[in-house]
């Protein structure tokens, strides 16, 4: 129910306005239109703003049960959603570590019954692993990898993209490809035993010289792992996509695109023996991303950095990818497969640019303008040290870069640097460090250093990222220092081994204190989905998950393990999109356009749990209700007459009493005639008709009289002693008259007023039939100078129109003088009229007319008809009398009745 | 005396109030907004074309038996204003207000002022010209029509605003006896004197010629409010003087 | 958007103003041919006015027919509708004039019994009303009550107590009551004069955008 905010009213669901006082109701439920945001009834199909469609069609093509549907009716109409469970400790045994081969499902996969159309286009369009895409090989696997997700991050069995799950495949599974730009194969590094696995694969892999690599040795690694093919289809297209600063270093040897220098404080991007890569960032090169990780710690963008490099770039890739994002396509290395390619045109502009010119000497300076980061990412010793912006929190995990100390800056307070960050402190470069992994998308991104010296300008701290641990097998890494920026100098320099300790706040209790570089303990041997196992702090006390402080793990409380869906096993979730086309609209006709049309159209609000057994009597409701949707709109409501207060039996009969009393005393004394005999009227006031009478005695023969008929009906039997004794008069002063009438009826009045007088007055005095004048004040104004008067006598049973034509005739320039027959229901609003001299005078209600006519002839009531006459008048005034007094009765009566119940 | 002051106040006060509607027009649009004295008849009339939504029954609108060219016209004037008034409202919403009268010219103007806002928006298939009905030629035939009316219609309100005379009282008691939610108007004391008891909201006078001001609120006829209230002072105390002149200088 | 929006406003000012300055006499134009131009020009549209409203009344009832709403007094009200008009056109066509004798035959026999009853109801329900008033405000109610009584007695014909009130009525109920009415005349007055100004000026634009 809605409650109106302004009477309280309650007024049922989707009502916009109170049924009571007609204010607007603010909408409570309803859905949200997804076009213009009107809210609108829960129960409506379209928006009642904009008319568009707020309940999806659902798998077959029929509009989705509403709101109000039962949940029967709703659940053969909508799909099963089964959404994901919740967080489950993770299995103890590591998962078999996998080859390091591209599942086959990257080349060709199987378009599976529950895909949606686009996945089975881009899969479909998807370059085969046979094709030569220069892509970054995808790191050794680690070992120990294990392919297992957190429970909490699996999604429902069967309800997983091929895609999805294969970026959760190690790099090990990823096809490994003849890459021109790829360095060499990632070797296991001694020094990375102990890191996890799924990070030892994000090392890059250490630069090896091939083909292409030769022509692109120039290049940072970081774009040498995109595809060095210039697309056929998009090529010029993406040329024309490229940003300035990134044309520079198109395929054009005059050309060429400066590889960015890595940052000085990230570990460079090439393999410089010498130095040694961060592990965490040479890892972020290597293996494909596993969608295990440690729970609750491993961001997103590092999740998405960990992708398996052969992920192809996908520019080559015509097939739409409307759901992957251009972020995740472009850190794709080029061992990834394939699933959420995208088009050459989804891809961004700089790492289209970046793809295009394999052959681009990174050393180089850009002449075109590039960004002083993206040229040090290739580790050119000869790019200028630029200083680019970082945030602080950057800084401080970011080491000196080739061997230098960076410069000693302002340590970053602890509290600015996000606490999973500072876990992942990038280690000094150590003797031990391992050999460079194979590029990773990472490194894609990051930019391997170039075996030249000559690179683009790639921020030090990204271009230390895309260096792999100095290996041997990288001997023409340049060893010169990178050029820290200023923002990475300034996060000050960490110690190499004995890092203060930063004490934060874990699910694990207080986490160690890692320098960057290396790895506390326990996060070294974690293995995504793996419970964390005990772990030694610095004090050597050995800690295990379930032993720290505060915290205990995570357990589903049962009210809420009750509401949890239930699980339809074995079923594959029936793809909502696969069969839908769209059949209205601009869209008609395309398919799986709008895949979330289906969340879209849901009411908002908690939705209803299913778990809870709804009783048998709302189902009973819900069916009601939609029955009564289904006949369309509600009936409006009828609105009964009000009982009427005291239309009791009682009240009847005092009614019919009163009609009687009233019935008799009008009638009687007419029928019996002898009203008069104990009545005695009042001495009527001369001034209800002496000043007009004076008026129409002052006129002489032959003058004209306009003489008005503005009174209704009703008034008839009030009015027309007045006018027969206006006109009995003229007639004796041999004035002519003439009848006007500002409304139809008034014509008809004035011939039943003529028809009353003797024939003979009538046509003396009359010079004409009565003439209608419409327009009102207009008429009135025709009327004056149609008809030049020596006197206007106005006939009204209104005040208006005695002012009416007080305003006409001075409007007009006349200056004739008024005289007024009123109703003696006007006069009091008249009356000023009279005073102030407008109206020279007046004669006001049948009393005054019949004080008229006895003026004029006071024989009037002798004879017979006289008799008659006075009877009935006699009886009027009787009437009313009676009627006066039964008012005045009733008024009392009321008083002490409407006391009673007052009381 | 008295009657020169009282001709010279009423000159003075005549030529000002064009000038000081500009005035304080411009006043009102710049600076602030008078507090208004409340009309409850105002907020009901607010309210009426919602209900009628969510009933589904119209609402009931009359401006009066008087029409243009007649004594009444501008107090026919005034009820149409209404009428403009919640006729943008009725084509926003949806709403389908019947709107009755007893005069031919009342009858143009009425029809006009509802088509406005369809012509505004370019379509005109939302309007239906019979929304303005004539039920009667004469008061008295028109107060019967609108009985007929009220009866067989069952409007959500009953909102007679404009020229009226005692028989309104016929369809004030019509609408009584059926419940109706009734907002009356009049400056006919006849009409006064049977809207006061029975209707749920009575406008007496010159409060009918504030209704655009009250439902609309602009500036502008703020403004003209304000004007009219400084007029009335002054020809109040234009009358007061004259009246003790009058009394101790009857010459 | 010429035609439909300035033409009407252009009309409406120029006419009123030229009406309004003909009946100063200060300005020694003789503008009063004008205006009695304009003034038949008026009240043959009034005229025109008023056939339509009785069209509109037809098609009402017509409508109301066709939607079976109150069939009975709509097709009572189109016939003598009808019997009136074919009444007329048929004695002009054969008399060659109105037929003023039977159309006043009707007016008296079926009309003004009608109205006059109407009237009548008029006064119960006044009555009523002061019943209601007492009722529902009571203290309005009781105020009403003394005063209707008090004027119902006064006024009535029948010499009661009429030495004794006619002087209340003089000095007591008719100057309340005509100071308040003139009171309410007054600020109606003024309303009208800020809408025919507003009129004028163009700032109220009835008859159009």
């Amino acid at each position: 129910m809605n409650y109106c905010p302004s009477c309280g009213t309650a007024n049922r669901d989707g009502s916009r306005f109170c049924n009571e006082c007609g204010h607007k109701l603010p909408s409570k439920t309803g859905i949200i239109c997804p076009m213009c945001s009107h809210m609108n009834p829960a129960d409506n199909m379209y928006c009642d703003n904009c008319k568009a469609r707020l309940v999806p069609l659902g798998p077959t093509g029929q509009p989705a049960a509403p709101a109000g549907a039962s949940p029967a009716t709703a659940s053969s109409a909508a799909p099963i959603k089964k959404p994901l469970s919740l967080p489950t400790k993770p299995a103890e045994e590591p998962a078999p570590e996998e080859p390091d081969t591209p599942p086959e499902s990257v080349a060709q996969p199987e378009p599976e019954a529950d895909e949606p159309n686009w996945l089975v286009r881009l899969r479909a369009a998807a370059p085969k692993p046979s094709e030569k895409r220069p892509t970054v090989e995808p790191p050794a696997p680690q070992p120990s990898s294990s392919q297992e997700i957190p429970d909490w991050m699996k999604p429902a069995e069967g309800e997983v993209p091929d895609w999805f799950q294969r970026l959760a495949e190690p790099a090990s599974a990823q096809p490994s490809e003849p890459e021109s730009v790829q360095p060499s194969e990632p070797e296991p590094q001694p020094e990375e035993e102990g890191l996890p696995d799924w990070m030892a694969q994000l090392r890059p892999a250490p630069a090896a010289p091939s083909a292409s690599q030769t022509e692109e040795e120039q290049a940072p690694d970081w774009l040498t792992t995109f595809d060095t093919t210039p697309p056929a289809s998009s090529g010029a297209a993406s040329e024309e996509e490229l940003p300035n600063w990134l044309k520079g270093m198109s395929a054009e040897p005059e050309a060429p695109a400066p590889a960015p220098p890595p940052p000085p404080s990230m570990p460079p991007p090439a393999a410089p023996v010498a130095e040694e890569e961060p592990d965490w960032l040479a890892n972020l090169r290597r293996e494909p991303l596993e969608t295990s990780e440690p729970a609750g710690e491993t961001p997103d963008w590092l999740m998405a950095v960990e992708e398996p490099p052969a992920a192809e770039a996908p520019a080559a890739q015509p097939a739409p990818a409307e759901e992957v994002p251009d972020w995740l396509m472009g850190l794709r290395g080029p061992s990834q497969p394939e699933p959420a390619a995208e088009p050459a045109e989804q891809v961004p502009d700089w790492l289209i640019g970046a793809r295009e010119q394999p052959e681009a000497p990174p050393a180089e300076h850009p002449e075109a303008e590039a960004p002083d980061w993206l040229s040090r990412l290739s580790g050119a010793p000869e790019a200028p040290p630029e200083q680019a912006e970082a945030p602080e929190w950057l800084m401080g995990v970011a080491p000196a870069v080739g061997g230098e100390p960076p410069a000693p800056a302002t340590q970053t307070p602890a509290e600015e640097v996000p606490g999973w960050l500072r876990d992942f402190r990038i280690a000094e470069p150590t003797p031990e460090a391992p050999a460079p992994s194979p590029a990773t998308p990472v490194s894609a991104f990051v930019g391997e250093r170039a075996e030249t010296e000559e690179q683009a300008e790639v921020p030090d701290w990204l271009s230390e990222a895309a260096r792999p641990a100095p290996p041997a097998a990288a001997p023409e890494a340049p060893a010169e220092p990178v050029e820290v920026p200023a923002w990475l100098r300034d996060l000050g320099p960490l110690p190499a081994a004995a890092a203060a300790p930063h004490p934060e706040e874990t699910p694990f209790g207080e986490a160690p204190a890692a320098v960057p570089g290396e790895f506390p303990e326990w996060l070294r041997g974690q293995q995504p989905g793996q419970p964390t196992p005990a772990f030694a702090d610095e004090s050597g006390r050995t800690l295990t998950p379930e032993a720290t402080t505060g915290l205990e793990a995570a357990t589903i409380p049962s009210w809420l393990q009750a509401l949890k869906p239930p699980e339809v096993p074995g079923e594959a979730v029936a793809a909502p999109h696969e069969a839908f086309v769209e059949t209205e609209g601009i869209l008609a006709g395309l398919a799986s356009v709008l895949p979330a049309a289906e969340v879209m159209g849901r009411a908002q609000g908690a939705p209803a749990s299913r778990n809870v057994g709804i009783p048998a009597a709302d189902l009973a409701r819900a069916g009601v209700f939609g029955e009564l949707l289904a006949r369309g709109a509600l009936a409006p409501t009828v609105i009964k007459p009000r009982q009427v207060a005291g239309s009791r039996v009682g009240d009847v009969v005092v009614r019919v009493l009163i009609a009687l009393l009233l019935l008799v005393v009008a009638v009687l004394p007419n029928s019996l005639g002898f009203a008069s005999s104990f009545i005695q009227l009042g001495e009527v006031d001369a001034g209800l008709y002496k000043p007009a009478a004076d008026q129409v005695a002052a006129l002489s023969e032959g003058q004209h009289v306009l003489m008005v008929f503005d009174y209704d009906a009703f008034q008839a039997l009030e009015m027309r002693p007045i006018a027969e004794a206006f006109l009995s008069h003229l007639a004796q002063r041999g004035a002519r008259a003439t009848l006007v009438s500002l409304n139809p009826t008034g014509l008809a009045l004035a011939d039943t007023v003529l028809s009353r007088l003797p024939e003979e007055v009538a046509l003396d005095v009359v010079l004409a039939a009565p003439i209608y004048y419409p327009g009102q004040a207009i008429g009135a104004q025709r009327a004056l100078l149609d008809n030049p008067a020596d006197l206007l006598v106005v006939l009204s049973g209104s005040p208006d129109s005695v002012r009416l034509w007080i305003e006409q005739v001075s409007a007009a320039g006349l200056h004739t003088p008024i005289v007024a027959g009123i109703s003696a229901g006007a006069l009091p609003q008249a009356q000023p009229y009279v005073q102030s001299g407008q109206v020279r005078g007046a004669v006001a209600g049948m009393v005054g007319g019949l004080a008229y006519q006895r003026a004029l002839d006071p024989d009037l009531d002798a004879g017979d008809s006289g008799l008659d006459r006075v009877v009935r008048t006699e009886s009027v005034y009787v009437s009313q009398l009676a009627f006066a007094l039964i008012l005045i009765a009733g008024m009392i009566v009321s008083l002490i009745t409407g006391s009673r119940q007052a009381g | 005396m008295a009657d020169r002051v009282l001709q010279v106040g009423l000159f003075v006060a005549v030529l000002a109030l064009p000038l000081l509607m500009l005035v304080f027009g411009v006043v009102m649009r710049r600076w602030r907004i008078p507090q208004l004295r409340h009309l409850s008849a105002f907020d009901a009339l607010r309210g009426q074309l919602g209900r009628s939504i969510e009933v589904g029954h119209p609402a009931h609108i009359s401006i009066g038996t008087g029409g243009i060219g007649a004594e009444d016209t501008l107090v026919t004037l005034a009820g149409a204003s209404i009428v403009d008034s919640l006729a943008q409202e009725a084509a926003d919403t949806g709403a389908s207000p019947v709107v009755s009268v007893a005069d031919g010219t009342a009858l143009i103007l009425a029809q006009d002022m509802l088509r406005h806002p369809y012509t505004r928006r370019g379509d005109i298939s939302g309007y239906d010209p019979l929304a303005v009905q004539t039920l009667g030629m004469a008061p008295l035939q028109y107060a019967v029509g609108t009985m007929d009316f009220l009866r067989h219609s069952q409007p959500v309100s009953n909102v007679m605003i404009g020229s009226f005379g005692p028989e309104v009282g016929l369809i004030i008691e019509a609408g009584v006896r059926q419940g109706l939610a009734q907002v009356a108007g009049s400056t006919d004391a006849r009409a006064l004197a049977l809207l006061y008891p029975s209707a749920n909201h009575v406008l007496i006078g010159e409060e009918i010629f504030a209704a655009p001001a009250y439902l609309e609120r602009r500036p502008d006829q703020l403004g003209r409010l304000q004007a009219q209230d400084m007029v009335r002072y002054f020809l109040i105390f234009v009358i007061i003087v004259a009246a003790v002149l009058r009394t101790f200088f009857p010459g | 958007m010429l035609f439909r929006r300035i033409l009407p406003v252009a009309l409406t000012i120029s006419i009123g103003w030229l009406v309004l300055l003909s009946f100063l006499p200060i300005l020694n134009v003789p503008l009063t041919p004008v205006r009695a131009l304009l003034v038949d020009w008026a009240v043959l549209l009034a005229a025109i006015a008023l056939v339509l409203g009785f069209i509109n009344l037809i098609g009402v009832h017509f409508r109301r027919i066709a939607r079976r709403e109150n069939v009975v007094y709509s097709l009572t009200l189109i016939a003598s509708a009808g019997i009136a008009l074919g009444y007329w056109i048929g004695s002009m066509v054969i008399d060659q004039q109105p037929p003023d004798a039977g159309l006043n035959r009707l007016f008296t026999t079926i009309i003004l019994p009608t109205q006059s009853a109407l009237g009548m109801l008029l006064a119960i329900l006044i009555a009523v009303a002061g019943f209601r008033a007492l009722r529902v405000r009571r203290t309005v109610g009781m105020i009403l009550f003394v005063l209707s009584a008090a004027v119902v007695a006064v006024t009535q014909p029948v010499a009661l107590f009429g030495n004794i009130l006619r002087p209340i009525r003089e000095w007591l109920i008719d100057p309340i009551t005509t100071g308040s009415l003139r009171g309410v005349l007054l600020g109606v007055a003024l309303g009208g004069i800020a809408v025919g100004l507003r009129l004028l000026v163009g700032a109220d634009k009835p008859q159009g955008d």
